[in-house]
């Protein structure tokens, strides 16, 4: 049965959990460079100022519906109705990818709560 | 002999089969092996290759031990020093580790998923003389003492023309991007051949585990090497054409260089290691007679490796001033790829335990591997620390890190399977005694000489120096490890005596000698040039173990796609999920074209390098002219598939449809194309943002006139689209006149774009934002005159019968570079017009 690229069951689905998770890198990487390059917060404000609040938001935004895509490809994994083995290793694994992701998400996010953002 | 029916597939004599086979398939001999296209003799000559180039950086290895054995010993002057540890650096890295793991998988893949050859048998070709001609180049700049002596990561202002005036850097830069060519080349074809040729019922999740790690492998490889190429690109323009973008008084930064190199470099690491993985996932469930341990945990740490690898490029740059958090970011992710290898290392653990091991020399190697490679990443973690990494930066402590992690990630794995596919290659067994000795010498000399040499790093030692004074520690450390390394190079050559004596005296391979569960050890040993003389369905992961007989029935013909009487070289085409047949894949036979699109491509690199510019011109034509000879002879073609018939019951050929791999290749090169524009375009805001003198010009670029050609390529790629929508829907009426027309609007387009470049009044040698710009311009120009040579190409076939409703295939291979042409242009219309304007430059 071939599926569309949209179906939970296609493979485009495993990776999409850890492209996600490269995308709030990109972001928060990027983002924290440019906005010390033009408009750094005050250096006073230390850890508190609205540049690690705005990229810690995100990060929390980015954990949570990572972990809401891990928790809806495992439900799908568990559907009532009998799924192939394809279609099982395909939602186990994407479950599997997500979850890693809004961990490694919240890893390497958890500096924003130590570290100013342009010292 | 008429054919017998059974199962469905025709059988008949095996002799008979083989000979009617080998009409088609066979390689022929003597100045006409260069024509070979065939998967297992290029992936033979990669790893043969491979091998020489191997011995030559090993052997600039010993001649580092040596010079650094002893306090203020000089075998050589420090300018060749220099150039002896550049270029045992990049030999090792670009000429050897790439190119043999790509190779091995060049060798393998098609037989573990049951096809006759990978999908693009010329661009295999053609990849491996690419390698060759660079390599070759490079090398040859060491005899001409004029090597690159920049540090294998030549780094700016070091590498820049200001310290190092001569052609030594140019070699690299020109030679490293030749020998890419044929990294790319293959990462794209292994990505579309395990996607779409695995026979019949190879579904993703009962494909060879060693398949999904050449799977990611080739994905990181296609967007991974893209930056460093940017890179190389932009450094020779600077050198050459005095373009300044790493020079800070004139608006670059010679930090970029070290985010382009290291954007690639780091994942570099894990492009070699992850082959190494998948040889360790293929061997150790044989020798232990078990399937391993966590098949679906394995592909999870695999892709999860495969991503977040891109995350810890500034790990290799924490001392040069970045922000404290970004240094943080890059940490956390750098501690965090640990854990993914961490998972397979206990699928591998837990696999040796459940499992009966036995210690043959392959498993030597693995449990080699093991020890020093969960070493050397122990090490990579202390590195992930900021504060650690400060303390021994650039110290003999990173290079013993580097050395565990690769040569234990790589060189272990690659001897371990080396030794297993022996039998393959020459249908003889090495010895065991002889085999054991190399271990065991490679294994103690490997650790006497890098474990030491973490001590030496630790007590202060810095890397690259010449020689070093007396009294200051380091003096017996450094001889241990240069002895250690004579233990090795013994290792070596132990290693290369069984292998030579193996051809002629090792004892003949028995049918599947180590009782493995995949399709390779189906052939016969060694293996014709077309694998499988019939191709067999697949229902589980392991089916040499579940169906021992299936090599015989292979070999009788009782599988499917046997008849060959039509002359073309065929594989199944499969649904890349499924695994289920949708067609038949048509492929080339042996050809001349690869060789000379390789030799005219050194003829331009040699030009370049000479500063012949009128040369590198006419040899980029011939290039040219070669390449569209190329594909000129597809689809239905007289040297392709001219007669579309197929057997009762079989699927189309894939010309005859609107997906063939040819579709998958262009949207992987385009990938590829697409990462090396983005590093640009991440040069470009990397520029605007932190270059220390960044430098906005007086003069603006004609934005309406970009606008125009955005707008006239918009156009032009929604009627294509709309041309396509009526092929598909069975009508070519007014093809050939529509794909001119086209033709010649992408013409007035890139016309366009040609005359903004002449008229916006750039001045790209006095500013890097103008030398940027003029690359973004020429990047667009060079695309989109492509799109329309291709287009008008497409509109002659049509001419000749060769595209149409019958073979309506090539030009949706086409459409996609006009769609990528289309993003890229309005990307840098939005980048160079419209953000300088909004943020108050030109």
């Amino acid at each position: 049965m071939k599926h569309a690229r949209t179906s939970p069951y296609h493979p485009l689905q495993i990776p999409i959990g850890l492209i996600i998770w490269s995308l709030w890198f990109v972001v928060i990487y990027g983002g924290q460079a440019v906005i010390c390059a033009v408009a750094p917060p005050d250096p006073r404000q230390g850890v508190w100022n609205w540049l690690n609040g705005g990229l810690g938001l995100l990060t929390l935004f980015t954990v949570a519906l990572l972990l809401g895509l891990a928790h809806y490809f495992w439900r799908l994994s568990r559907a009532p109705r009998a799924l192939n083995e394809r279609q099982l290793f395909v939602t186990k694994l994407a479950a599997g990818i997500h979850l890693i992701a809004a961990l490694a998400t919240l890893f390497v996010g958890v500096p924003l709560l130590q570290i100013p953002p342009c010292l | 002999m008429s054919p017998v029916y059974k199962n469905g597939a025709p059988t008949t004599d095996p002799d008979q089969l083989h000979d009617q086979f080998n009409e088609v398939w066979g390689n022929p001999c003597g100045w006409r092996a260069l024509t070979i296209v065939n998967h297992t003799s290029i992936g033979l000559r990669f790893l043969v290759t491979g091998g020489v180039f191997f011995l030559i950086g090993g052997l600039l290895a010993m001649l580092i031990r040596t010079q650094l054995a002893l306090p203020g010993y000089e075998l050589m002057e420090p300018d060749v020093y220099n150039q002896v540890f550049t270029m045992h650096g990049t030999v090792m890295m670009f000429l050897f580790a790439v190119p043999m793991m790509e190779g091995l998988a060049v060798y393998l893949i098609p037989k573990m998923l049951g096809a006759r050859d990978l999908v693009f048998p010329r661009l295999s070709a053609l990849g491996y003389f690419c390698y060759l001609f660079g390599g070759v180049i490079l090398l040859s700049s060491l005899f001409l003492d004029v090597a690159p002596k920049a540090g294998w990561f030549m780094y700016t202002p070091l590498s820049s023309s200001a310290h190092t005036p001569g052609v030594n850097s140019d070699f690299w830069l020109l030679g490293i991007t030749f020998v890419e060519i044929s990294a790319v080349s293959a990462g794209v074809e292994l990505v579309v051949s395990i996607l779409r040729t695995r026979t019949n019922g190879m579904a993703l999740h009962k494909m060879p585990l060693y398949a999904w790690y050449i799977l990611v492998m080739s994905m990181m490889i296609v967007v991974g090497f893209p930056p460093l190429i940017l890179g190389s690109i932009l450094l020779e323009l600077e050198r050459a054409a005095d373009m300044p973008f790493f020079d800070v008084a004139r608006g670059g930064d010679p930090i970029l260089w070290q985010h382009l190199f290291w954007l690639f470099g780091h994942p570099e690491v894990y492009i070699i290691f992850l082959p190494g993985a998948g040889i360790v996932s293929t061997l150790i469930p044989v020798f232990c007679q078990r399937p391993l341990v966590g098949y679906r945990w394995v592909v999870l740490g695999v892709l999860t490796t495969g991503f977040i690898s891109f995350g810890l490029w500034v790990h290799h740059m924490f001392t040069v001033g970045i922000p404290q958090l970004a240094q943080a970011f890059f940490s956390a992710a750098s501690m965090l790829v640990a854990i993914p290898t961490g998972v397979q290392v206990f699928a591998w653990l837990a696999t040796l335990w459940l499992g009966r091991p036995v210690y043959r020399v392959p498993m030597l190697w693995l449990v080699g591997f093991l020890i020093v490679f969960v070493a050397g990443g122990l090490t990579g973690v202390m590195l992930a620390l900021v504060p650690f990494d400060w303390q021994v930066h650039d110290t003999h402590f990173v290079v013993a890190h580097m050395h565990y992690v690769l040569v234990g990630g790589m060189v272990f794995p690659l001897m371990a399977g080396l030794y297993y596919w022996l039998p393959h290659f020459s249908g003889r067994m090495p010895s065991e005694r002889l085999g054991r000795w190399g271990f065991w010498l490679f294994f103690i000399g490997f650790n006497v000489t890098f474990l030491i040499m973490h001590w030496t790093g630790l007590i202060g030692m810095p890397r690259r120096v010449y020689t070093y004074d007396t009294g200051l520690g380091w003096d017996m450390p450094n001889l241990v490890s240069s002895i250690g390394s004579f233990i090795m190079a013994t290792g070596v050559a132990t290693i290369l005596l069984d292998i030579v004596l193996h051809f002629r005296f090792g004892m003949a391979a028995p049918k599947n000698p180590w009782n493995a569960d995949t399709l390779e050890w189906a052939t016969s040993l060694p293996p014709s040039a077309y694998n499988f003389v019939s191709l067999p369905d697949v229902s589980d992961r392991h089916p040499l173990w579940n169906n021992p007989d299936l090599p015989d029935s292979i070999a009788r013909g009782e599988h499917a796609l046997t008849v060959i009487d039509h002359g073309r070289r065929e594989t199944w085409g499969t649904d890349p999920l499924t695994g289920k047949v949708r067609e038949i894949i048509h492929l080339p036979g042996n050809s001349w074209l690869p060789f000379i699109a390789a030799a005219l491509l050194a003829a331009l690199c040699l030009s370049l390098l000479n500063k012949a510019y009128v040369l590198a011109l006419v040899a980029t034509a011939a290039t040219l002219l070669v390449l569209l000879r190329w594909s000129w002879e597809n689809g239905a073609h007289p040297a392709a598939a001219p007669d579309a018939r197929t057997q009762p019951g079989e699927p189309p050929l894939h010309s005859r449809t609107f997906d063939g791999p040819g579709l998958w290749g262009m949207g992987v090169t385009l990938l590829a194309n697409g990462a090396l524009y983005l590093s640009l375009l991440f040069g470009w805001f990397y520029l605007w943002t932190v270059s220390p003198q960044w430098q906005v010009p007086e003069h603006r670029l004609n934005g309406g006139l970009m606008l125009a050609s955005a707008l006239l390529l918009s156009v032009g790629s929604i009627w294509l689209h709309r041309l396509i929508r009526h092929l598909r829907a069975g009508s070519h009426r007014g093809l050939l006149p529509q794909l001119a027309l086209l033709a010649l609007l992408a013409l007035v387009q890139s016309a366009m774009l040609l005359w903004l470049l002449l008229a916006a009044g750039l001045a790209p040698t006095e500013t890097a934002h103008d030398a940027v710009i003029f690359v973004m311009l020429a990047y667009s120009i060079i695309h989109c005159t492509l799109a329309a040579v291709l287009t008008g190409l497409q509109a002659w076939r049509v001419g000749y019968g060769y595209v149409g409703d019958a073979a309506p295939y090539e030009p949706v291979v086409v459409e996609q570079l006009w769609y990528y042409n289309l993003g890229v242009l309005w990307i840098s219309y939005a980048a160079i017009v419209l953000f300088p304007a909004s943020w108050g430059g030109a």
